[in-house]
């Protein structure tokens, strides 16, 4: 029963930072002009007058329903879907390119750019992600908390083990997205010099992204050639019990 | 190597650095960035390495129903992460369960910085006797992201475990109510062996007699009555000649009950427990376990004790169809001359009747002396296997209908000796039919 009570107890706040993500990304989709689009045609196809208050209403009950759906494992996947998308639009206003227009579709997706600053954009982005990260975390615990338990574990070694490994990858996740939220902002304050350097190398926003894929794929391969290929969580409580 | 999550970050990733690449928009890169950093950090730490489980003590000696601590000495080294120790044991065992739930044999610690000192302690009921291999400790180190696969590895030190079923001391049990104690063998009538001085009788010279056994003053007291008579001699018990056989039945039939708590397992304890009273009483012991055909031959002193413990250790109940019967003839060349005492210690039921009849009556053609002493241990299985009222009242109303059986045997000449094993320890009952002898 207590278990139980806890588990409820964690899905509640789980529930509470995916709401808390998907007002920041719902924040900046209000404000660009992605918003006035979806409740023109949200208008158009249904009997009812759709605003911006209703429409954040109806996904907050979606998310909500999403997580007493699958209350155990979380209903983050649809939350994080949601608010994917609700950002998405918005971060296309920042592209550099008319991809669209490549198609022969005559949309400028300069026109979705947010009435919001970039680095609040950036940090909602990188929010996200980092909740990404702390709900892809709490899946591996809660997994690893289960095998222990059903293994027989002492109940006061599994919680202290979990809570250990909690801040450790907390602290890892919050590391990640610091580190990056700092060199976002750090690459906007040298935009300048940048753009200095763009204006005599048209190229140089290609270069810089494949630069960087190529070094990160290149640094993936030579890894992955030491430590050998991706494989199944084997060996881990595949095994019977040790009692 | 890696784990099957990797791929989902790698993949998470690469999705978002597309997308910049596809809109020309570094925003996306920023974020893919956060999973590439987060991998890169995590895979940088190494899991748990270096793990060392010292065993303390090698090789544990104990009796069915002790309770045993078992401790061992957990070292990591390196790495951060979670580790596991695990001790396999045998399923019947039970472990004790402590207030906090904390010691158990299998335990999580968190490995984090610096080098981690654990010990682990638990209490284990040996509830079944048997000689048991515990293999080494068993670990598991986890990669603190999951990221990794697990590591499992093996302590160093294996632990032997020796569980006996622990031994009935008679001199505590003596009663002093009872007229007789526990029957003894009549083997002392044998002619072989060297003679003690434990006198039985005096009787007329026999030619070959050592002239120095002649009772002078009997024999002169005796020629006043009757001058032609022949001496008197005394006569000695011999030494170590008193020979006792335990028959085991280790047939399905003694299956009733649990896997810890069943009939054979008493029955091997009461074997366990007669033997080395008789033993102690310079008794040569014989031991058959006549479904399988194993036998100990008769002999006496410790040797003999460790011999019949070890094969008791052993001995599990087999689907093989030996009988008594043929067990008896199977040892006949031991059991001609002896006289010796015969305990049979089975569960009667219809099934195996006949055959006991038949044993019965192989067991007194051995007998030369006297009565054929056979004493035959009927353990009340009903009684084992019975759980709750309604269980113990049917097993009472078996045993009942099981006594048309037992008269049947104790009039082919055998005692029988019905063991309540909820209620009597084995020589309570034995004692009880000595009196009524």
């Amino acid at each position: 029963m207590k278990s139980l009570s806890t588990s409820r107890y964690i899905s509640l706040l789980e529930l509470m930072a995916a709401i808390t993500l998907f007002s920041l990304s719902f924040y900046i989709f209000a404000r660009s002009f992605a918003s006035t689009v979806v409740l023109n045609v949200l208008t158009s196809i249904s009997p009812f007058q759709w605003s911006i208050d209703t429409l954040f209403i109806s996904l907050i009950v979606l998310i909500i329903l999403g997580f007493a759906y699958d209350i155990e494992s979380g209903g983050w996947p649809l939350a994080a879907t949601i608010s994917w998308t609700l950002l998405l639009s918005s971060l296309l206003g920042y592209s550099n390119t008319d991809f669209l227009g490549f198609f022969g579709i005559p949309l400028n997706l300069a026109m979705f750019k947010p009435d919001v600053p970039v680095p609040f954009v950036l940090g909602t982005g990188i929010l996200l992600a980092a909740g990404d990260l702390f709900f892809f975390n709490m899946d591996s615990l809660k997994w690893i908390r289960s095998r222990l338990s059903l293994r027989g574990a002492p109940r006061r070694d599994i919680d202290l083990v979990i809570w250990r490994n909690f801040v450790f990858l907390s602290g890892i996740a919050i590391a990640s997205a610091v580190l990056t939220f700092s060199g976002g902002i750090s690459s906007l304050l040298l935009a300048d010099i940048f753009s200095d350097l763009a204006s005599k190398f048209h190229l140089i926003f290609i270069i810089l992204p494949v630069a960087a894929s190529a070094i990160i794929s290149i640094t993936l391969l030579l890894y992955l050639r030491k430590t050998g290929e991706p494989g199944q969580k084997e060996g881990f409580l595949g095994a019977s019990d040790g009692r | 190597m890696l784990s099957s999550d990797v791929p989902q970050l790698v993949w998470k990733a690469f999705a978002l650095v597309l997308l910049g690449m596809i809109f020309l928009n570094t925003l996306f890169v920023w974020f893919a960035l956060v999973y590439l950093l987060f991998l890169v950090l995590a895979l940088a730490i190494e899991q748990p390495k270096s793990v060392h489980i010292q065993r303390v003590g090698g090789e544990i000696k104990a009796y069915v129903n002790d309770v045993i601590k078992l401790e061992e000495h957990v070292t990591v080294g390196e790495g951060r992460g979670i580790v596991t120790v695990a001790d396999k044991l045998p399923e019947h065992f039970e472990l004790e369960s402590d207030e906090e739930d904390y010691h158990k044999n299998f335990r999580v610690f968190w490995k984090g910085e610096g080098t981690l000192s654990e010990d682990m302690s638990y209490n284990v009921k040996l509830t079944r006797r048997g000689n048991y291999d515990i293999g080494p400790p068993i670990y598991e180190s986890l990669h603190t992201a999951n990221l990794r696969q697990v590591e499992v590895g093996f302590g160093s030190d294996p632990l032997k475990l020796v569980v006996r079923h622990r031994p009935i001391n008679v001199r505590k049990l003596r009663d002093p109510n009872v007229l007789s104690q526990i029957p003894m063998p009549l083997g002392a009538m044998t002619l072989f062996g060297v003679r003690t001085n434990e006198f039985i009788e005096l009787r007329e010279y026999k030619h070959g007699d050592p002239y120095s056994r002649i009772n002078w003053k009997a024999t002169a007291r005796l020629s006043c009555r009757r001058p032609n008579s022949t001496p008197l001699v005394n006569d000695y018990e011999s030494e170590g000649k008193k020979t006792v056989w335990f028959f085991l039945d280790s047939s399905m039939n003694m299956r009733i009950g649990t896997e810890i708590d069943n009939a054979f397992e008493y029955a091997i304890k009461a074997i366990s427990g007669l033997s080395q009273f008789y033993l102690s009483k310079n008794c040569r012991v014989a031991l058959n376990v006549y479904n399988c055909g194993k036998t100990i031959l008769p002999d006496t002193g410790r040797r003999q004790e460790y011999k019949i413990a070890r094969e008791l250790e052993r001995v599990e109940i087999n689907e093989l169809h030996g009988t008594l019967r043929q067990a008896i003839e199977d040892n006949k060349w031991h059991l001609v001359g002896q006289n010796p005492l015969f305990i049979v210690v089975t569960m009667v039921r219809k099934e195996n009747l006949r055959e006991l009849l038949q044993g019965i009556k192989s067991m007194r053609l051995y007998s030369t002396v006297g009565r054929a002493q056979i004493i035959i241990i009927h353990v009340m299985g009903y009684d084992i296997a019975a759980r709750g009222s309604f269980e113990e009242a049917g097993a009472r109303m078996l045993d009942l209908s099981n006594l048309a059986l037992l008269r049947s045997l104790r009039r082919a000449g055998a005692f029988v000796v019905p063991w309540n094993t909820k209620t009597q320890i084995i020589l309570k009952p034995m004692l009880a039919r000595a009196r009524i002898r």
